[in-house]
């Protein structure tokens, strides 16, 4: 079911992430994300958002830029103020995606965009199946 | 539409291990398996919390430990290696030590809509790693995981 009636299913993924790949098929509507990031040790460091489209190459329905700890490598830094994850959350009942949710990485905003990883990512969803 | 005379249940799991256990049998890893609810019931997992917990004063390489290496913590049903429903990795944040203490609890985790059901119960796994895979790698002090989560039906 696609109304906030239906338990969630879960696109789950702790390996690498693809860019421009269909994760979700069918008719879909997506409530919440939940991403780990880990950074590179620079200050200022940043990384890639996560878009989420409705089509292959499309416009981006959901993007979220995601909050990196300063350093994968040493343990956060002074400034880093995520104890874990970074979550959204769309309230309603969710963004409706009507065939199939891609998802594309883009560069972040920030001066260091192409640092950084994502080391987790998991979409709450309702209807539609994992590909 | 979410009961909302629907009662929760709490569970909580906690595990440090002591410095010495991460270099038994060369691993530099230690897992930890808790039965939230059994196999052969269903529950709907609603929410949860998770946070890295360490009794040392600093958190780096040199102290053993960091946020790079593939700690997690896992939830399948079925049984602690049966269907992997999702898996997040905690992290510490040296904000919380310096505002909250090191140990700062993350933020509760609302799963969306009705909640996430495991159709063969709940099983909770805590991964810990050190910071490397080769060499002396021994946190400094005691170091693990704080779970909570919160479901409906289950037992």
């Amino acid at each position: 079911m696609l109304g906030s009636d239906g338990f969630c299913n879960i696109y789950n993924t702790t390996s690498g992430i693809s860019d421009n790949v269909k994760i979700i098929s069918g008719r879909v509507s997506v409530h919440a994300i939940l991403a780990s990031t880990s950074g590179s040790g620079s200050t200022g460091d940043d990384g890639k958002t996560i878009a989420l489209s409705a089509t292959n190459g499309g416009n981006s329905l959901i993007e979220i830029a995601l909050r990196y700890p300063r350093s994968g490598s040493i343990g956060p830094g002074a400034d880093d103020n995520f104890c874990f994850l970074n979550s959204f959350h769309t309230g309603g009942n969710g963004v409706l995606f009507t065939d199939g949710v891609w998802i594309r990485l883009n560069t972040g905003p920030g001066p260091d965009g192409i640092r950084g990883s994502i080391r987790s990512l998991q979409i709450f969803y309702t209807g539609g199946a994992n590909t | 539409m979410r009961d909302k005379l629907k009662r929760l249940h709490a569970k909580n799991f906690f595990k440090q291990w002591a410095p010495t256990d991460f270099n038994a049998g060369n691993s530099f890893s230690q897992e930890e398996f808790f039965t939230a609810v059994p196999s052969g019931t269903r529950c709907v997992l609603e929410s949860f919390s998770i946070n890295s917990v360490y009794s040392g004063s600093s958190i780096s390489n040199s102290s053993g430990i960091n946020n790079n290496r593939d700690s997690t913590i896992s939830f399948r049903t079925g049984s602690s290696t049966g269907p992997l429903i999702f898996e997040v990795k905690p992290q510490f944040s040296s904000y919380g030590i310096v505002l909250f203490g090191k140990n700062f609890q993350s933020p509760l985790f609302d799963i969306p809509c009705g909640g996430t059901l495991f159709a063969d119960g709940l099983f909770v796994g805590l991964t810990a790693r050190t910071s490397t895979s080769s060499g002396p790698s021994e946190p400094d002090a005691d170091y693990g995981f704080n779970v909570n989560i919160f479901y409906s039906g289950g037992s």
